[in-house]
């Protein structure tokens, strides 16, 4: 009963804040947008003066494709163009990517020999995880304003928004860095090892639904101890926020003794959540599959739907801050004292 | 003051986000950017006279059946040991006296990390968890020889040698002499008795579990070869050579194992008293014997029968083929791949035996290989072996690619037995261009596609199946970009294992390609006389690159030498580019100048000629060359087709017009598909700040996976 009170309570919420899930979604655009126009130019000075141009408007050509990436062999951005931008399969992409623990290992490697050796690695530093740092750094800021908004009576401001933002930022980031280094651990003791042992322990099975049914068996195991470890590190922000903890560790401690005692429900919420986010996804393959996408107008219509997804998913992680808030503050509370809520500033 | 600073930032990034997002996604093209659509060149058309062309191509029924091998072996399954004997008849058709014979031992390749298959991997056979018990080998207890009632044991001649690298420690070709000289046309009659035991799968042979394929297994005569005995040491990159003949093949395996061998369907069965079971083999005008077995195989039996033309067939070209009975031996998780291992098999028999001559055997067998054994995707008389993941989407020419091809082998390779150790070409290219029509012809297009959430399995690549519609699969299944990369690495035509990192790229995709580009520059049909006759011509022999280029000069009528020399003779490599258009306007007359002696001045003058003058620079930036078209157009729609013979560095054409030239294209019909960048072969010219829409399309698909992936990176 707890999880759909907080389910709705939560998305009623988030729906006063429509202002500052656009802002996010702008914060989103922006920076995609930063390496897409290059690789725009990129791409539009490789095919605009040739005929290639009207092919690949109908049909992908794989000699063509090839012979790009050969050209662009040390282009990073370049070599980030394959063909899982098709369809549904960037969703497919990125979660195989998390369950690897991609993004994960690049940062933690990229700050790894900058801390400890003063080097930017350069095999290892693209500008897409450059780019993925400064953004977790921008999560950071957009996370506290979302869950100090969320933790409050009253409906905040954008500049509230903004200055929430900014005063847990460094509770935030220090949070982030903790998260990062527990899923460096985990991929690089844990997962890294399954990886590499599964085609050991396989090769000699009599059929290959053997090495299947174990890279599933890991991606689901992979899968829920993300999800556990991401709950976790939401209620330990929200814990910062509402009861004002100032050490990131102890938050993360009290997200997880949080997390674990109410294990159902707040496992249920996000579980909850993440079926919203599924739906979402599969709306949107649905429509995208079904515009042909070989002249202007279609191709517009795409970007529009696309755009409209982010903000979809943008509006879904609000949604997430704000009904983790509310189970939260419905069932977390109960051995503390209520905290005064700051005062409520000008509307701007 | 705080309020000014909140409204900047927040209205600052709508502002920002709006302009970058229009001068993303930009303005709808106009229609003067878009180009005609050059019309196909047409290729070479062949006149159809009032008589076949083929008529007097007749295609060869036996083989000259230099051997004949008649074995009796038992498979131990606990020792994974093969032992028994086997008698060779070898007529002499050298034309001199013999006295010397050199055999094949291929096992002794997998006998430890000294052979020559080792060291050229780098002193170990492929894989690290070998056990001393699984190394194998094959060990010769006597050879004799019989003349009628008397047998003279020479096993005391009996001595290894390495005709290739002088590895003392590679035993993988023996030599014996016989009492005395062989004969021309007479009989030599040998009886060696040996066990083979099998290694742990390395390479396309070996024991894995209770699987066993049984490959390259039995001591194995020489060819005689352009005149002198051609038996090489078995090395990382080679496969075989052999002469054709007869094997008539008895094997005795546990009762409950099921078989398939080199002949199909067994003479006789017989089960003995001890729970196994003998069968009998047999097969005439092959020139290798393999066989597998399994308790685990299941087998399937349906025939092949084409009698009458299908409705997509050309009738001039409608050759009744025999009826064929295809054995398909599956693993048990395989039940979902049977019907596509069917439809791929009939199909290749359908084609193959349309384009080249008919399959002229009773049966094939396919076998579905066993995980981690190491035998798929390989060839041998009447038997071949796929390969493919039940997760295969339809839409993935798995199994359909890997059957077609290595049923091709049955043609080139089987039929057509060239020497694979010193011109491999000529067997995996032609059936690499050869598997590439029939799945044109039956499938295409088949669709890339990609496993997510899994890995490397036992002998696949295993995961969640996603097939990307947007991207056909490329034509043979490869790109020339290891042609780009690593073509100037050698000459195609070379021996096998003297590559320098090419083997695949020379023995496959070049040769492969190359004979793309030779059709798509004679014409199809003239390709196809060319095949058809090759195939007639050489079927049951051992022909040689020069023969398939006399082929070619012979039915084509013409020189190709040139297209030889720049292909397979060579390592240049080809890359043809439009440099520049160049569309000058005449100006505006001025000056003076003089009509029918009078003198005028310019605003009086009438000048008749055109309005630009283009000049086209195209440039030849490889070191290959091959003639090719360049296509001119000009805004005004018309075209203009010119032939260029590629020779110097450059060429301009100058034409003036009154309508200037939008595009040229080197090459339009990409005929020279060893361009190695198709790129660079066309130039537009299009209005100032246009943006290609392809580029937008790609890059906003981009941009949203960067979206995500920004999304994804949540800790």
């Amino acid at each position: 009963m707890s999880i759909l009170s907080s389910f709705k309570q939560g998305f009623k919420q988030t729906a006063k804040t429509k202002r500052m899930i656009l802002f996010a979604w702008l914060v989103n655009v922006l920076f995609a947008l930063v390496v897409a126009l290059p690789f725009l130019n990129t791409l539009n000075g490789y095919v605009r003066d040739t005929i290639m141009d009207e092919k690949l408007l109908a049909q992908m050509d794989p000699t063509w494709y090839e012979t790009l990436r050969a050209d662009f062999e040390k282009n990073d951005l370049m070599q980030s163009f394959n063909y899982t931008i098709f369809g549904y399969a960037p969703f497919l992409n990125h979660l195989e990517m998390t369950l690897n623990g991609a993004f994960v290992k690049s940062i933690g490697n990229f700050l790894n020999s900058l801390i400890f050796r003063l080097e930017v690695a350069p095999t290892r530093t693209s500008i897409l995880v450059l780019l993925g740092l400064l953004y977790l750094g921008l999560t950071s800021f957009l996370a506290g304003g979302f869950i100090s908004m969320y933790a409050k009576d009253h409906r905040s401001t954008f500049s509230e928004f903004l200055a929430d933002g900014g005063r847990y930022f460094g509770k935030f980031f220090r949070l982030t860095l903790l998260a990062l280094l527990v899923y460096y651990l985990f991929f690089t003791l844990l997962v890294d090892w399954v990886n590499s042992g599964i085609p050991r322990w396989t090769q000699n099975v009599p059929s290959e639904e053997s090495p299947f049914l174990y890279y599933m068996i890991k991606g689901g195991v992979v899968l829920v101890i993300l999800s556990i470890l991401a709950m976790i590190f939401d209620y330990a922000r929200i814990r910062v926020v509402v009861d004002v903890r100032t050490s990131s560790l102890f938050a993360f401690l009290a997200g997880a003794r949080f997390g674990f005692k109410n294990f159902v429900r707040a496992y249920g919420l996000y579980l909850l959540l993440s079926f919203i986010g599924l739906l979402l996804i599969a709306l949107y393959a649905l429509l995208e599959a079904q515009i042909p996408q070989d002249s202007y107008w279609p191709l517009v219509l795409v970007f529009l739907l696309q755009q409209l997804y982010v903000i979809g998913r943008m509006w879904l992680k609000a949604g997430f801050y704000a009904c983790q808030t509310h189970l939260y503050r419905s069932h977390g509370r109960e051995e503390l004292l209520p905290q005064p809520a700051p005062e409520p500033e000008a509307a701007s | 003051m705080k309020k000014i600073l909140v409204g900047a930032l927040e209205y600052g990034f709508i502002v920002a986000a709006a302009v970058l997002i229009v001068a993303f996604v930009g303005l709808p093209p106009t229609d003067s950017n878009t180009v005609q659509k050059a019309q196909k060149s047409s290729v070479p058309r062949l006149e159809q006279g009032t008589e076949p062309w083929d008529k007097e191509l007749k295609l060869p029924t036996l083989s000259d059946r230099i051997v004949r091998y008649t074995m009796d072996v038992r498979l131990d399954t606990e020792t994974n040991v093969i032992s028994g004997w086997e008698i060779l008849e070898w007529r002499n058709t050298t034309g001199r006296a013999q006295q010397e014979f050199p055999f094949h031992l291929y096992h002794n390749a997998w006998k430890n990390n000294r052979s020559t298959v080792a060291k050229e991997s780098g002193w170990r056979l492929y894989r690290s968890d070998m056990r001393p018990e699984d190394y194998g080998y094959t060990n010769v207890k006597s050879v004799k020889v019989l003349d009628g009632k008397t047998e003279t044991d020479i096993t005391s001649t009996f001595r290894y040698i390495q005709p290739d690298d002088g590895n003392r420690d590679d035993q993988t070709v023996f030599q014996i002499r016989s009492p005395k000289p062989v004969q021309p046309g007479r009989t030599i009659t040998f009886k060696i008795e040996f066990e083979t035991k099998q290694p742990l799968p390395i390479s396309r042979t070996g024991a894995i579990r209770d699987y066993h394929f049984v490959a390259q297994w039995f001591p194995k005569i020489g060819v005689w070869w352009r005149g002198a005995w051609n038996c090489h040491q078995f090395h990382q990159t080679t496969e075989f050579f052999a002469d054709y003949g007869v094997y008539d093949v008895k094997i005795t395996v546990p009762t409950d194992y099921v078989i398939g061998a080199t002949g199909g369907i067994p003479r006789s069965v017989v089960n003995n008293n001890d729970t196994t079971t003998t069968y009998q083999f047999y097969q005439e005008d092959v020139h290798d014997f393999a066989w597998v077995t399994s308790p685990d195989l299941v087998a399937t039996v349906r025939t092949f029968k084409h009698d009458k033309p299908d409705p997509d067939e050309r009738g001039d070209r409608h050759h009744p083929l025999r009826e064929v009975t295809v054995i398909v031996l599956t693993q048990p998780h395989h039940d979902n791949m049977i019907d596509r291992y069917f439809e791929a098999t009939f199909k290749a028999l359908r084609y193959y035996g349309e384009w080249y001559g008919q399959y002229p055997y009773e049966t094939v067998t396919v076998v579905d290989p066993a995980n981690g054994s190491r035998s798929g995707g390989m060839e041998y008389p009447t038997l071949f072996t796929g390969g493919t993941t039940r997760y295969s989407p339809p839409e993935q020419p798995s199994p359909e690619g890997v059957t077609v091809h290595e049923f091709g082998h049955q043609f080139w390779y089987g039929l057509v037995g060239n020497n694979e150790f010193e011109e491999a070409w000529l067997d995996e290219g032609f059936n690499t261009y050869s598997t590439d029509r029939v799945i044109n012809a039956g499938w295409r297009p088949f669709k890339e596609a990609r496993f997510f959430f899994g890995g490397p399995g036992a002998s696949s690549y295993v995961g969640i199946p996603y097939v990307f519609h947007e991207v056909n699969e490329a034509p043979l299944g490869v790109s020339n970009i290891g042609i780009r990369e690593m073509g100037k690495n050698d000459v195609m035509a070379r021996k096998a294992w003297e590559y320098n990192e090419t083997y695949g790229l020379n023995s496959y995709t070049k040769p492969a390609l190359s004979l793309v580009m030779l059709e798509r520059y004679l014409g199809e049909e003239m390709m196809y006389r060319i095949m058809r006759t090759y195939h007639h011509r050489y079927r049951f022999k051992h022909p040689t690159t020069q023969d398939f280029i006399n082929t070619v000069n012979e039915v084509t009528k013409k020189d190709m030498n040139w297209f030889f020399a720049n292909t397979w003779f060579s390592s240049n490599l080809f890359d043809y580019s439009v440099d520049r258009i160049v569309n000058q306007k005449i100006p505006e007359p001025e000056g003076i100048f003089t009509e029918n002696g009078e003198p005028m001045d310019s605003s009086q003058f009438q000048w008749k000629g055109k309005q630009y003058v283009c000049e086209i620079v195209v440039k030849r930036e490889g070191e290959a060359i091959a003639p090719v078209d360049v296509l001119i157009v000009f805004k005004n729609g018309e075209e203009k087709r010119e032939e260029w013979d590629g020779e110097y560095r450059w060429k301009k054409f100058v034409y003036e017009s009154d309508s200037p030239v939008v595009s040229a294209v080197v090459d339009p019909d990409q005929k020279l598909v060893l361009d190695i960048n198709y790129n660079n072969n066309s130039k537009v010219i299009r209005e100032p700040g246009y943006k290609s829409l392809a580029a937008r399309k790609y890059a906003s698909k981009w941009m949203f996976w960067v979206q995500n992936l920004l999304e994804f990176i949540n800790l």
